[in-house]
């Protein structure tokens, strides 16, 4: 950690740039640039995270050659050493949760690697702007250390071919399952075994996920922590309610309801014995004769009902035939006609005598 | 301070989306004390002094205006209910959802014809700003979603891409043949 002090001792040294200048030195410094994703974005706390790395990485190759790396410190904005006056306002140690909430968010390393670290959507740099302008920063405190370190390292290992650090910048998320990984857990935790299995067969990504020892873990932590209060409810039902309700059954029940079972069986076959025979049952008419077994019959028993079926629908048909031979309104009619006709040539029916009455009565008045 | 101080936040400006439009929301204090970023603001610095907060992310406005109402509703009454919301560190503890955070996810977030998308926003932001039961109340949503359903229903929703050689997925299908 020697070397991250070189630059605040070349710094003190220096004049204390104007803040124009800083931009200036930012833009022309050839490692700078690695890290402008998103220049006036940049938080103070990852900003000193990004200016001790810049001194981490360019102190071991380029000191010699002449790089000014006291720039590279002061080139980011707030990056003040402790001995200035300007630092007002000590965030080393305040600053300690939010750095956790971003290793959280898997914007930040937090010692471990990240599964998917290339997977960051757009926006995953949540940076909260300067404050105000007053605001100034500590120079990292010892405490951030490893966390640099592991930055150093990861940068080393291959991140660095990207060109970009920490905020990699991506298409906005389409579906679901561009989602960071630890909400992806969280969204798998609330799925039961066999849902895990169907998600493990969707994609390697999420094989890797839903099958992880840590989720497994945390299901197994989940139900212990929720079991013996389910348990110990008093909403749970007691054992004699369980019985009374017949869901929890003793050996007396098991006993007694067998018992129940033969005396039903026994009863039944009695009173199968006791039924009246078919030949008894023909002469009261409840049974069609066919069905008496000693009897001569066409058909077989169980052909009865359909034979009778088959009779009936002879006769519909006949009377169908019949109908459609006569044609039935204009007979009718006919015979109407031929009733009235008839009565008047004889002179019945109550009209005529009413009639024949009237006209007697005016032929007599006349 | 007053429980009845409010903040404002300012969403970020981005000229080429013009959902993101730099608007300013106000809110509560204690309300938005519930986004974990706030709250560490809030330790870091005097939050009296900033009157607004400039928000760093592409959140659509409509889906920043979605999170104030419903850091609103669930407002605190008083900085220790606060304190206890926050500060529990049992994470088996899972949130329950009220019907009011039900109609709230139905109706606004995979309601209105935006499918998948108010509700990946939704959990997008709600982690990025640390609302840790909004965000949970949105993993339940998901989980919800894919409860019962088959590798491929599952891989229709989420829009995951088979990645699956037909080898690889003949061997999974064995090894979980038993449950099915």
């Amino acid at each position: 950690m020697a070397s991250l002090h070189v630059p605040e001792e070349q710094h003190e040294q220096q004049q204390q740039p104007s803040r124009e200048e800083q931009q200036q030195q930012r833009q022309d410094h050839p490692m700078a640039h690695e890290f402008d994703c998103d220049d006036e974005d940049l938080d103070p706390v990852l900003a000193v995270h990004l200016a001790s790395h810049l001194t981490l990485s360019s102190s071991g190759s380029e000191t010699e050659g002449g790089v000014d790396i006291g720039s590279c410190a002061v080139s980011l904005p707030g990056t003040v050493s402790p001995a200035t006056p300007r630092s007002s306002l000590p965030i080393s140690s305040a600053a300690q949760p939010y750095l956790q909430h971003l290793g959280r968010t898997g914007i930040m390393p937090d010692g471990q690697p990240d599964a998917r670290r290339d997977g960051w959507p757009e926006d995953a740099a949540l940076t909260l702007h300067p404050l105000n302008p007053s605001w100034t920063v500590d120079a990292p405190s010892p405490a951030l250390a490893p966390s640099l370190q592991a930055l150093a390292e990861r940068e080393k290992l291959g991140m660095g071919d990207r060109g970009t650090v920490v905020m990699l910048r991506r298409d906005s998320p389409r579906g679901l399952s561009d989602l960071p990984n630890e909400v992806l857990l969280q969204i798998l935790s609330y799925l039961e075994v066999c849902d895990l299995l169907a998600t493990s067969r969707t994609s390697h990504h999420l094989r890797t996920l839903s099958l992880s020892p840590s989720l497994q873990r945390h299901r197994l932590r989940h139900a212990r922590a929720v079991l013996p209060p389910m348990l110990s409810s008093p909403s749970r039902p007691s054992l004699s309610d369980l019985i009374r309700r017949h869901i929890f059954l003793t050996n007396t029940t098991v006993v007694s309801r067998r018992l129940a079972r033969n005396f039903i069986s026994i009863r039944l076959s009695r009173q199968l014995a006791a039924r009246p025979s078919p030949e008894v049952l023909v002469e009261r008419c409840v049974l069609p004769p066919e069905c008496v077994p000693g009897t001569k019959t066409a058909v077989a028993p169980a052909l009865v009902a359909r034979r009778r079926a088959v009779e009936r629908e002879k006769v519909k048909d006949a009377l169908r035939r019949f109908l459609g031979s006569v044609t039935f309104k204009g007979g009718v009619r006919e015979r109407e006609e031929g009733v009235k006709k008839w009565e008047e040539r004889v002179g019945v029916g109550r009209v005529w005598r009413l009639r024949r009455f009237w006209e007697g009565v005016s032929t007599s008045a006349v | 301070m007053t429980s009845n101080a409010t903040i404002q936040i300012q969403n970020k400006l981005n000229e080429k989306n013009e959902s993101v439009s730099g608007k300013i929301f106000t809110i509560n204090r204690l309300a938005a004390m519930q986004s974990g970023v706030i709250r560490v603001m809030a330790q870091c610095c005097e939050l009296d002094e900033i009157k607004v907060i400039p928000l760093h992310v592409a959140i659509p406005d409509h889906t920043l205006g979605l999170i104030v109402e419903w850091l609103d509703h669930h407002k605190p009454a008083t900085d220790s209910e606060l304190a206890e919301d926050t500060q529990s560190s049992d994470s088996y503890k899972r949130v329950e959802m009220t019907e009011w955070d039900q109609k709230f996810f139905d109706d606004k977030v995979t309601g209105a014809g935006s499918n998948d998308e108010g509700l990946l926003r939704i959990i997008f932001a709600a982690n990025y700003l640390g609302i840790e039961n909004l965000l949970d109340m949105g993993v339940q949503v998901v989980a919800n979603m894919l409860k019962g359903k088959s590798a491929e229903e599952i891989r229709y929703i989420l829009k995951i891409q088979n990645d699956f050689t037909p080898e690889e997925e003949e061997a999974i299908r064995a090894e979980n043949n038993w449950t099915e």
